[in-house]
């Protein structure tokens, strides 16, 4: 499977290369190829060094733009503001049956601490903006909010954590929930529809907060 | 904390330096929350019907007391709603979202002096796409922001317990 990562290179990307690299050919994206290219290559260099011979994908850099064509599975690892313009501009190129997930959390820092945008200023949640941004019918599922960076990155060690899946169409959810499991430690928790992606969404700024209050670090969630 | 009037406790054999006396208002969660803290407090569970709440907070000591024997140091009584509150060092708002306004109004000239009122209140409705959560659907305040807002200005409010199994609660 291809997996393109819009805004790959910083963010949440380096570490979802790093996981999925072993079983799949990842394409990191950047406004910038030559960036993006050479991300991609640090990136790889780091999979080879950690997991030597057992690497069966690769890991390369191309524009945000070029790499959806090619991709079965979109990761937009962007933020909330860039949504309607990345999705009309990305709306042409998808391939037919691609997925695209939304791992994107619309949070403000206040004086009051992390706080969910979408309650406080009455806006969608971020999974439900990608849905209506992108043509009628295309595959959208929101996951992968709640990963800490830092554990992400630090293949293979195991995340022991859940994240907890939305999405309208059960074939993209199945294959989300699929490579979640590839994922060393981490379990996929579907919600429902994307109606519901705020419930997944909100545990982002809650976790931040609860991490900052009471010095937890790098917190993940997991259901017990 | 005290046992029901509230203040210190000193004449404590056990070394318990405090008790508190806790009012809880409806009884939906009462039995939960009255058989984990009886074994150190007071409980007042809370009913509009008094009668009902003394038959109910009877039953749940006779469990205590099953459960833990001589460990227990509190006991379960019953009141009605309304009168808990003048003796409750800590009022947990056992009730719906619907009735926060109502209740808060209420209890408002009957809070103790320094006494925390505490809502696990949880807003959601039932649909088709799963539970969700009404302050985000319906763009309302949350529950512990409306417990804030329908006390005297000064009111100490905690908001917690939101996501504690029931069952699991219930079985000490």
């Amino acid at each position: 499977m291809k997996i393109g990562i819009v805004g790959g290179t910083g963010g949440m990307g380096e570490g979802f290369a790093l996981r999925w690299v072993l079983n799949h050919d990842i394409v990191v994206g950047s406004r910038d190829k030559e960036r993006a290219s050479n991300t991609a290559q640090t990136y790889m260099k780091t999979a080879s060094s950690v997991y030597g011979d057992s690497v069966k994908g690769t890991i390369t850099g191309d524009d945000n733009h070029a790499l959806v064509k090619d991709s079965d599975v979109i990761i937009l690892s962007i933020p909330y503001d860039s949504i309607e313009f990345t999705c009309t501009s990305i709306s042409n190129q998808l391939k037919n049956g691609s997925i695209v997930v939304s791992p994107i959390v619309p949070m403000d820092r206040t004086d009051a601490g992390f706080t969910f945008a979408p309650f406080e200023k009455h806006l969608k949640s971020a999974g439900q903006a990608v849905v209506d941004s992108l043509p009628q019918g295309t595959k959208v599922v929101s996951a992968f909010h709640t990963i800490a960076e830092m554990k992400l990155k630090n293949a293979p060690q195991s995340l022991d954590s859940d994240t907890f899946v939305c999405g309208d169409d059960m074939d993209g959810v199945t294959k989300i929930n699929s490579l979640i499991s590839e994922i060393n430690g981490l379990r996929a928790i579907y919600l429902g529809p994307m109606k519901l992606s705020y419930q997944a969404e909100v545990l982002t700024p809650m976790l931040l907060n609860a991490s900052k209050r009471n010095k937890i670090k790098h917190p993940g969630i997991k259901i017990i | 904390m005290k046992l029901i009037r509230g203040g210190y406790s000193p004449s404590n054999k056990r070394g318990r330096n405090w008790m508190s006396a806790m009012g809880v208002l409806s009884i939906v969660m009462a039995a939960i929350i009255a058989l984990r803290w009886v074994l150190n407090h007071d409980i007042i569970v809370g009913s509009r019907d008094k009668e009902r709440a003394s038959s109910t907070a009877q039953t749940y000591m006779k469990t205590a007391s099953s459960v833990y024997g001589d460990a227990v140091k509190g006991n379960i009584t019953g009141d009605e709603n309304l009168a808990l509150v003048k003796d409750s060092d800590v009022i947990i708002l056992s009730i719906p979202y619907d009735s926060i306004e109502f209740t808060c109004t209420s209890i408002s000239n009957q809070l103790k002096n320094g006494s925390i009122v505490v809502s696990p209140i949880v807003p959601m409705d039932k649909t088709d796409a799963g539970f969700t959560f009404a302050p985000f659907e319906k763009h309302l305040k949350s529950a512990g922001q409306v417990v804030v807002d329908n006390l005297p200005q000064g009111t100490k409010v905690v908001s917690a317990f939101h996501t504690i199994a029931e069952m699991k609660l219930k079985n000490v």
